[in-house]
């Protein structure tokens, strides 16, 4: 079997694929990429399937192949790297991926490679990878692949109307109307907007109620919070707003300081 | 979901039937352009009031021969004539019985022709805005001119889909007297209704009183309407509806994750949600049979409830503050808290962390101010009416009384040990 080690670390880096569907009932969210489209790009530069396991990044990694490697990135570069060379992804604030071809080989977990931090389920023993770190590759399998284009990370980001929307004076509007900021907190659990405050109606507690991946929670404090693919399964603030699933890329791509508007 | 209104036309015919009435969200009353006279239109007002039910204007040209169905050659002041015209009559009815009027959709050929002709619409929604009032809805098809007339007069327009009406691949109405134009059998309206609904460009649906078999038609639409109403959508891939009182929430659970296209579904007290682009008359079926057991309704994939017994060292950081805030000893505390047999009521929050319930009234005590940054894994703690246990260390703001012994809430490769309708007892380790 083919490895590629880990030389340097910088930020969270997390081995991730397309998600684990199906276990919300045990409290276990899909998670997977933040931005499935930059997954699928990198593994297609790779030639992969879009849905091998990868290296997710916000930061910087450096990785050796410990075998010739053929490995992707998101910008959709292919790179031959040779036994014992390195691949050096400088510091960036972005989310990225890297992919190698035949895919991450960590063990299959509820149907996922990906990392689930908070459970310390998937991916490289449930962790955050870290310097020393061996991954194993896998097997290639003959794939034709194409590139699509990478979502924009400034476009508008459609919403849906959240089964709470009626506890917001104005409804939607109220967030449709101002220009966010993404917030200096974010995880994979979760992206706190910033730049307005949404006021509710009334103040009465709400039992816990089913969550999925970005839903537009309005806490107490009045900032949103965008739920991320590692989200808490329930929650008890009132969901204003779902953003459309074809738009989550674009809206997880942004890195904080960076502005988003909504629309219908 | 907060899905369109049904609206049907009324007062055109003298055989209508009066459920019509009950079955509309608003009617459409003509009001002598096509059809009706001042008999017909206070009989449709009445009704209206009698069902509770909004009432609208349904102005036509002068055309009682052709049904206001024939093409309409007439200069724009007289159709803006005779749409104020009409109007004001309806007007006067509804005043002298104390009622408003919601709405103005022109009928037939006017309908067409106005949404056309920008020159045409502005003049009928201004006649109908002075013969009506400031506040009228104006109905008409999605996109036009109608819509554009309506918005440069400031007023409220309510895009209008056909449960009755065929349409073309690129959205058209199917003309009438082409095959197709009508949909006949209530249950392709129905069905054409959900498709409008959840296409979420309609605020309205129509069936018309005219149409054979209007009844059948409006029972199956409406009723369509008020099993979508059950729902919310979570998203594009997901939707909600309440919980059923007396659920079974374990053979719930069964049925709904067994439907075709089901990928998830989680139950709360708050509510069902179900992912994957299923059926929702699938599952509004499945929530009406909530309160059956496991081996009604065909589902015995229901696999019993386990309870599970869960031996506690009750040495837990808030125990003695708890105690002190029930009034009870500790002793006392620990005693109730091994009492009760608990229901697991959800999973969530954390992968196997089970909310158990409900908790004895006297150990409630509410969430923690501020939570704690790190609670260790196997941790017991109540709020509220729910006790549980930690799967992983985590934050967490719930009351420490203890910790499980020899007891994984989390197993890596089986996922969670309790499951929704398990049952849980506690038991004081030696």
């Amino acid at each position: 079997m083919n490895h590629l080690s880990v030389l340097q670390v910088a930020g969270l880096c997390t081995v991730q694929d397309l998600g684990r569907p199906g276990f919300m009932h045990m409290g276990v969210p899909v998670g997977g990429a933040l931005v499935p489209e930059l997954c699928a790009r990198a593994n297609a530069a790779a030639r992969n399937r879009a849905s091998e396991a990868v290296i997710e990044l916000v930061g910087a990694i450096t990785v050796r192949a410990e075998n010739a490697l053929y490995m992707g990135t998101d910008d959709g570069h292919s790179h031959e790297v040779d036994a014992g060379q390195t691949l050096v992804l400088a510091p960036s604030p972005h989310v990225r991926y890297l992919a190698v071809r035949g895919g991450l080989a960590v063990p299959v977990v509820l149907g996922g490679r990906g990392t689930l931090l908070v459970a310390k389920l998937g991916g490289h023993d449930g962790r955050v990878l870290a310097k020393g770190d061996v991954l194993p590759v896998g097997e290639a399998v003959s794939e034709e692949t194409s590139l699509d284009d990478a979502p924009s990370a400034t476009a508008l980001v459609r919403v849906l109307a959240g089964p709470d929307v009626a506890r917001f004076e104005r409804g939607l509007a109220k967030l449709t109307d101002v220009t966010w900021r993404i917030g200096a907190r974010r995880d994979r659990a979760g992206v706190l907007l910033t730049g307005a405050h949404i006021q509710r109606v009334g103040d009465d507690p709400l039992p816990s109620a089913p969550m999925v991946r970005g839903a537009i929670q309005v806490p107490p404090s009045g900032e949103p919070i965008v739920l991320g693919p590692d989200h808490p399964t329930t929650g008890g603030y009132p969901v204003i707003a779902v953003i459309a699933s074809a738009d989550r890329g674009s809206f997880f791509m942004r890195s904080p300081g960076k502005s988003v508007r909504f629309s219908r | 979901m907060r899905g369109p209104w049904l609206n049907v036309d009324a007062g055109e015919l003298p055989d209508e039937a009066p459920e019509l009435y009950a079955l509309a969200h608003g009617v459409s009353i003509a009001c002598g352009g096509h059809a009706g006279d001042l008999v017909s239109m206070g009989h449709a007002l009445d009704m209206c009031k009698l069902h509770g039910c909004r009432a609208g204007a349904h102005p036509s040209t002068w055309d009682r021969e052709g049904f206001g169905r024939r093409e309409v050659d007439m200069p724009v002041p007289i159709l803006a004539t005779a749409v104020f015209g009409q109007c004001a009559a309806l007007r006067k009815l509804a005043d002298q019985r104390g009622m408003r009027l919601f709405h103005m959709k022109p009928h037939g050929a006017l309908y067409h022709a106005a949404n056309r002709d920008l020159e045409l619409a502005r003049a009928i929604v201004e006649a109908a805005k002075n013969a009506l009032d400031p506040q009228i809805v104006i109905v008409g098809p999605a996109e036009g001119a109608l819509s554009v007339a309506a918005r440069e007069a400031g007023l409220g327009y309510a895009r209008e889909g056909f449960a009755d009406r065929g349409t073309r691949a690129d959205g058209s109405l199917v003309p009438r007297g082409e095959p197709g134009a009508l949909i006949a059998e209530p249950g392709a309206a129905a069905q054409k209704a959900r498709a409008l609904a959840l296409g979420g460009a309609m605020d309205t649906l129509c069936v018309h009183g005219d149409s054979p078999g209007a009844l059948a038609i409006a029972r199956a639409v409406r009723a369509e309407l008020d099993m979508l109403a059950c729902f919310s959508q979570l998203g594009d891939r997901a939707w909600v509806a309440a919980l059923p009182e007396g659920a079974d929430v374990r053979a719930l659970f069964s049925r709904l994750r067994a439907l075709p296209h089901a990928e998830d579904v989680v139950i709360t007290d708050a509510g069902v949600a179900i992912y994957g682009d299923v059926d929702l008359g699938a599952v509004h079926a499945a929530l009406g049979a909530a309160t059956d057991g496991p081996g009604k309704g065909g589902v015995d994939n229901a696999a019993t409830p386990e309870t599970h017994v869960v031996r506690v060292r009750y040495d837990g950081e808030d125990l003695a503050e708890v105690a002190r805030a029930c009034g009870l000893t500790q002793a006392e505390l620990i005693a109730r808290h091994t009492l009760a047999t608990y229901d697991v009521q959800m999973v969530g929050f954390l992968p196997g962390f089970a909310y158990l319930g409900s908790l004895a009234e006297e150990l409630r005590v509410p969430r923690r101010e501020v939570p704690r940054v790190r609670v260790p894994a196997g941790a017991v703690g109540i709020a509220a009416h729910y006790t549980g246990i930690y799967p992983f260390a985590s934050s967490g703001g719930w009351n420490l009384l203890g910790r499980v012994v020899d007891f994984v809430a989390w197993d890596p490769c089986r996922g969670a040990t309790l499951a929704l309708g398990d049952r849980v007892r506690f038991e004081v380790a030696p």
